[in-house]
């Protein structure tokens, strides 16, 4: 599913939702579709509990979370460390909110910081690497 | 640092009496597979000698919620003191109740803590000056291993049972996560799938 289709199938859904109540607004196909997103963002199952708001509750974290990131996660061409923030003026930012956008220019101007994420696309290894080359020969110089 | 030159470098002073102290912890915590902690990539604070910035995890690694119900979650968790011959050290308690009978929590959760080392997150209720001091980690050190397990079927953790995580030998009384609250909760929340 990509990210177009994803919020989507979240605003409609979410439409529901607009009136207030619970699971019971979903039909059955409702559920798969939440179920659907719900796995390919995090990997996980709604979570399982007798509750009735588990996948309001889902669409609500899905539709958020998809939203300020702007796409899907298995596009995200940086991923933070779990368990590392890296602060842009005084916004902390984690794996769970960090952006390409903000990344990227966080580690243009911090290249040393690659080692604090997981998930790095191979131009910007190549340009960090360049600049620690860069830095070399000056040094040699 | 005091467990070098074991010299106090502030006193105790009266302190802000609109806030008053509270007790325990908050309900939700995390648990961490020792082994998963990436230790090249733990940051340490510039300003305090107890507080690291950062906890990195191995890549694909994630750590997992521990909810506990009730008042006074994670009741019966504390420390003491350990004396040895050449130095002296802290001993950490990490208690947590599981109330249901369930054989994916018996296999999945109880089962590997048998044997296995951890690393936790814990959230005190009193978080200290400007909330500061909220999060604590315990077994970074010296990894929390389970040191009592307890099942009753008719007692006051149901069909589940209370298991106790120890650390021992920990250097220092306390080691925190982020040097303000936001930051701790956001590393804290960060550990944890969205």
């Amino acid at each position: 599913m990509d990210y177009q289709e994803a919020m989507t199938q979240l605003t409609r859904l979410r439409s529901l939702m607009a009136a207030g109540g619970d699971d019971s607004v979903f039909s059955d196909e409702d559920k798969a579709v939440i179920e659907a997103i719900h796995l390919e963002e995090t990997g996980k199952k709604v979570r399982d509990c007798g509750c009735r708001d588990r996948y309001t509750d889902a669409v609500i974290v899905l539709y958020g979370s998809l939203k300020k990131r702007k796409q899907m996660a298995k596009d995200q061409r940086y991923q933070l460390r779990p368990g590392i923030i890296i602060w842009v003026g005084t916004e902390a930012y984690s794996c769970h909110n960090i952006t390409d956008e903000i990344a990227a220019a966080y580690l243009k101007k911090n290249p040393e910081a690659r080692s604090k994420f997981e998930k790095l696309p191979p131009e910007s290894k190549s340009k960090a690497m360049k600049a620690l080359m860069q830095d070399a020969e000056n040094n040699e110089e | 640092m005091s467990a070098c030159d074991g010299l106090i470098k502030q006193g105790l002073p009266k302190g802000d009496c609109a806030k008053l102290p509270i007790k325990g912890y908050e309900r939700r915590a995390v648990l961490i597979n020792r082994e998963d902690i990436d230790f090249s990539a733990v940051e340490k604070s510039e300003t305090y000698a107890n507080v690291l910035t950062g906890l990195g995890l191995k890549t694909g690694k994630t750590g997992y919620e521990i909810y506990q119900m009730g008042s006074t979650p994670y009741t019966g968790s504390n420390a003491a003191l350990e004396s040895n011959d050449f130095f002296k050290s802290v001993t950490k308690n990490l208690v947590i109740a599981v109330i249901n009978n369930d054989r994916d929590v018996a296999g999945n959760f109880v089962d590997p803590l048998i044997n296995g080392e951890f690393v936790a997150i814990v959230e005190r209720k009193d978080k200290g000056t400007d909330n500061n001091s909220a999060f604590e980690i315990l077994g970074f050190h010296n990894g929390l291993t389970l040191t009592a397990l307890a099942e009753d079927a008719n007692g006051d953790y149901y069909n589940g049972g209370l298991y106790t995580l120890t650390e021992t030998g920990a250097p220092v009384s306390r080691l925190y996560l982020g040097e303000t609250y936001a930051a701790g909760q956001t590393l804290f929340e960060s550990f944890l799938k969205a």
